[in-house]
């Protein structure tokens, strides 16, 4: 039953997601045999390091979906103060309200079953765009956020080349 | 049952059967009524003229407990060394079988003449302060009703605040009042709790009689309780005698619920519920408008889905305030639809698989032609 609504939501916004595409993002079941599994390519947004590159990502959603948020995992490599080390994302949207791990969310941008896929890509759309370097996900990356800026732009453009399957920089 | 906050009232006087009843019993009812309404008449002359006496009193209580046939039947003994008494409330003439049988007097917010006040019982809650009454009467206890205005009995309310600080030693006192024969509701409710229901006070002048049944509990020392300990005991204590629920409702929820129209009264039907939990910024008026035509979950979520069912979407909880927002939502939303969603997960799948390697491609096209990269030959 809670399967079954779950299941009815996803394909709600899987439809939603195909018929209406945010620019610069796809998203759906990897396979639709499972639908609780999806993949979603996002664009890295204009005008920032990460410009120009197509970042593939898991999203695995939990049983009582909408009711609890999904889990969300970049499934290329990453260098970004928000996303951990082996790709998953950290933000405030993924959390339900009262788990806050970092302590600094306000409930308003929690999930709530209002929210959706769209919203999350979208919000890590911005994420990618405004780091947040007070969140500890990767500290390194954090750090080199705030105090060498060129070297963190030179990271990312390696990546944004790799996920393009291009050489990297000379 | 679980007992619910809107089943704390009748809505009508009458329950079940007893229409029949009624119709059959009124040519009497209004015959005594007449006659009752005389009866009041008098004693309202007489409680103007009789100077105030403990014995006019007891004659004018006696008179009035006729006129509105009230009966009172008491079981075990009122505790002389207390001096408030605390009980549920029932009826708007509560305080006068008390004021009969136990010689208390309530505190009502009620704008009655002094006079027909003093007749039922009652004094005037605003002009009361209790040293003054302590130092006129001595003798006379105080009888709280603190869940503020009556009930169908199916549950003790909420105790509201104290008006003033409770004494060390008091007495609870369970009232429940049934009629013979007729069995109206004593209490329809109204919205005014400051005006004596005179709607209430007609229907006892109309009926047979009222017997109200007053028991007196043990009285209950207040021992190292605060307030609220020492409230919530003597509350339990009331709900015990009577046996029913001590609900978690004040007055005011009860006729706010009461106020609400039913369709928010009731729950939404599950069909309803699960459309909702799918889309839950279609407002749940419309979402049961386009169930009644399809009576199919899955039928109406696509028809909101792709827009042919319009609707209004619920405003978004405030993320952060921007200035932005002072955009207006569209009134209406039929999406455009830009992308194609089959109807078979196969031909959905090939193309979600082509959507991404196409996606990729095109980016790559730009990143190489933006950056005048030469790497044709590695393709």
């Amino acid at each position: 039953m809670m399967a079954g609504s779950a299941l009815r939501r996803l394909m709600a916004e899987y439809k939603q997601l195909t018929v209406n595409p945010p620019e610069g993002i796809i998203a759906g079941p990897v396979n639709e045999e499972n639908f609780f599994e999806w993949e979603a390519l996002i664009t890295g947004p204009e005008g920032t390091c990460f410009e120009g590159g197509i970042f593939p990502a898991k999203l695995v959603f939990p049983p009582d979906y909408p009711l609890s948020p999904p889990k969300m995992q970049f499934i290329c490599e990453m260098f970004h103060p928000n996303i951990y080390a082996d790709g998953r994302v950290c933000i405030s949207i993924l959390h339900a309200p009262g788990d806050d791990p970092m302590g600094y969310e306000s409930s308003a941008e929690r999930w709530s079953p209002v929210q959706s896929v769209e919203k999350i890509l979208l919000s890590v759309v911005s994420m990618l765009a405004e780091p947040n370097d007070e969140s500890g996900a990767n500290v390194d990356a954090a750090k080199m956020w705030r105090e060498d800026r060129e070297q963190f732009n030179k990271i990312a453009e390696r990546l944004v080349r790799k996920t393009l399957g291009l050489p990297p920089p000379e | 049952m679980a007992l619910t906050v809107d089943k704390l009232t009748n809505d009508e006087r009458f329950s079940g059967d007893n229409v029949l009843q009624f119709l059959l019993y009124l040519p009497l009812g209004l015959v005594l009524m007449a006659f009752r309404i005389v009866l009041a008449l008098i004693l309202w002359i007489a409680a103007i003229i009789l100077p105030n006496k403990s014995a006019v009193r007891q004659l004018l209580s006696t008179l009035a407990c006729w006129t509105f046939g009230v009966y009172v039947k008491v079981k075990g003994n009122k505790d002389p060394r207390c001096s408030v008494l605390v009980a549920n409330y029932v009826s708007c003439l509560d305080s006068l079988a008390a004021a009969h049988t136990l010689g208390t007097i309530s505190l009502r917010k009620w704008k009655v003449p002094p006079f027909f006040a003093s007749t039922l019982g009652i004094k005037n809650a605003a002009q009361f302060v209790r040293k003054q009454h302590f130092t006129e009467s001595p003798s006379k206890p105080v009888l709280l009703q603190p869940e503020g205005g009556p009930t169908n009995g199916k549950g003790l309310l909420k105790f509201n605040d104290w008006s003033f600080p409770i004494g060390n030693r008091v007495q609870p006192i369970a009232i429940t009042v049934e009629r013979p024969f007729t069995n109206v509701t004593v209490h329809r409710p109204n919205d005014k709790i400051d005006v004596f229901p005179w709607w209430d006070a007609l229907w006892f002048l109309w009926t047979p009689c009222s017997v109200y049944t007053l028991r007196a509990l043990p009285a209950l020392d207040r021992k190292d309780d605060n307030d609220q300990e020492f409230v919530d005991r003597m509350r339990q204590a009331i709900a015990d005698a009577l046996q029913v629920e001590a609900t978690p409702w004040s007055l005011c929820e009860v006729s706010r619920a009461r106020r609400a129209p039913p369709a928010a009264r009731r729950a939404p039907p599950p069909a309803a519920r699960r459309v909702q939990e799918v889309l839950p910024r279609v407002p749940l008026a419309d979402i049961v408008r386009d169930l009644e035509k399809t009576r199919s979950v899955d039928v109406t979520i696509t028809n909101f889905l792709e827009g042919i069912t319009p609707y209004t979407p619920i405003p978004e909880p405030a993320v952060e305030p921007q200035p932005s927002t002072s955009q207006a939502p569209p009134k209406y939303v039929s999406p455009a639809p830009t992308g194609v969603f089959s109807k078979s997960a196969k031909e959905r799948q090939m193309s979600f698989q082509e959507k991404k390697a196409q996606m990729i491609a095109e980016a790559r096209q730009r990143y190489i032609e933006k950056h005048g990269l030469n790497v044709a030959s590695k393709c």
